[in-house]
């Protein structure tokens, strides 16, 4: 059914097809970023953990970022037969896990990597179908590459799918 | 070798932290050190069980000569089991969460800056701690918030593993002190070890 589960890490990405979960565990600040080909169900996820990929391109990962993340994502969905223009997104993640007086500007992470994340899909022309995003608490994000279907799951906060 | 010297600091901060965590709680409260280990920042929810399991965090930024971050983990149990031992004598339903929670953000508060007094006093660095706060979620999520300039997941961080025996029980926290990568350059070097 379901299919192999299989872990995207920080910084990490994967892509599966017809079947299977890919998995972000214990986002806070990170976005999960979910693409999906509906037509011939390819999915590809992103564990992203900054914004912006101020390094020297070739010597860090791309996936770490928001900037670079998203874009490697789609050319590497593309590779493997996804078709761009019917390409969709689900996202989650972009908490503040911690409040603390006066370095409020320091601490919003979450927030640039929501806005980042959303920025460069808009520029692919790629349209966000769900997100689950923001506030101050972590998730883990399923990702059914069978159907397209996120679950997001929360301590203590439940569970939410779109 | 430098692993040596940092559990030393270690050590001398938690012996600290433990006389200042006494003196609050008017008990006997030990603190001991059995391992530092140097660890990227991303393997860290390993060795507090997965990215998954509920942790209590305390964090302080860490400004001045450097840029860091201290963070101070007990997994979900342990916390409980420490905030249980120092409300004791208080009934159970007088205990609200957010008591809970200024207990712990205390003792994250003590414990972090008593090592940053340490480590300030063998480097001969000025360290200046912000005000504390304090997150009650799952482990990676805590741990990928770290908020140190240039933090990306493969910076090496300081972990000090922490036991704290209060009333003779023994509970086990993590510290976790993460440099920016060029601040542990200078910590190193004014310690007189190589990275």
């Amino acid at each position: 059914m379901a299919g192999e589960k299989i872990t995207v890490g920080i910084g990490e990405w994967h892509i599966l097809k017809v079947s299977g979960i890919l998995v972000c565990i214990g986002l806070g600040s990170c976005i999960g970023v979910a693409l999906y080909d509906p037509i011939k169900r390819i999915g590809g996820m992103v564990h992203i953990l900054l914004p912006l990929n101020q390094n020297d391109k070739d010597s860090v990962s791309p996936t770490k970022f928001a900037d670079t993340g998203v874009p490697f994502l789609v050319d590497e969905m593309i590779k493997v037969g996804a078709n761009k223009s019917v390409i969709v997104a689900k996202i989650a993640g972009g908490s503040q896990m911690f409040s603390i007086k006066g370095r409020e500007d320091k601490i919003n992470i979450g927030a640039r990597n929501i806005s980042v994340v959303k920025e460069r899909l808009q520029n692919l022309g790629i349209p966000i179908l769900g997100e689950d995003t923001g506030g101050s608490f972590g998730r883990t994000m399923e990702f059914y590459v069978d159907s397209g279907l996120v679950k997001v799951k929360t301590i203590g906060r439940g569970e939410r799918e779109f | 070798m430098h692993l040596d010297i940092l559990k030393e600091l270690g050590n001398i901060g938690a012996g600290n932290a433990a006389t200042s965590l006494s003196q609050l709680l008017n008990q006997r409260v030990d603190m001991n050190v059995p391992d530092v280990k140097l660890l990227e920042l991303k393997d860290v929810p390993y060795i507090l069980g997965g990215a998954d399991v509920p942790v209590m965090g305390v964090t302080v930024l860490v400004e001045g000569d450097v840029d860091a971050q201290i963070l101070l983990l007990f997994t979900k149990e342990s916390s409980e089991r420490l905030i249980e031992n120092i409300v004791a004598g208080f009934s159970p339903n007088d205990i609200s969460q957010e008591i809970r929670q200024s207990v712990l953000l205390e003792v994250g508060n003590i414990v972090g800056t008593t090592f940053l007094n340490a480590l300030g006093s063998f480097t001969n660095m000025t360290f200046i701690p912000t005000v504390p706060g304090i997150a009650d979620d799952m482990a990676g999520a805590i741990l990928d918030s770290v908020l140190v300039t240039g933090a990306d997941g493969n910076n090496i961080i300081l972990i000090v593993i922490a036991e704290f025996a209060v009333k003779g029980e023994v509970i086990d926290g993590y510290l976790l002190f993460v440099p920016s990568p060029s601040s542990l350059e200078k910590i190193f070097n004014a310690l007189g070890v190589s990275v």
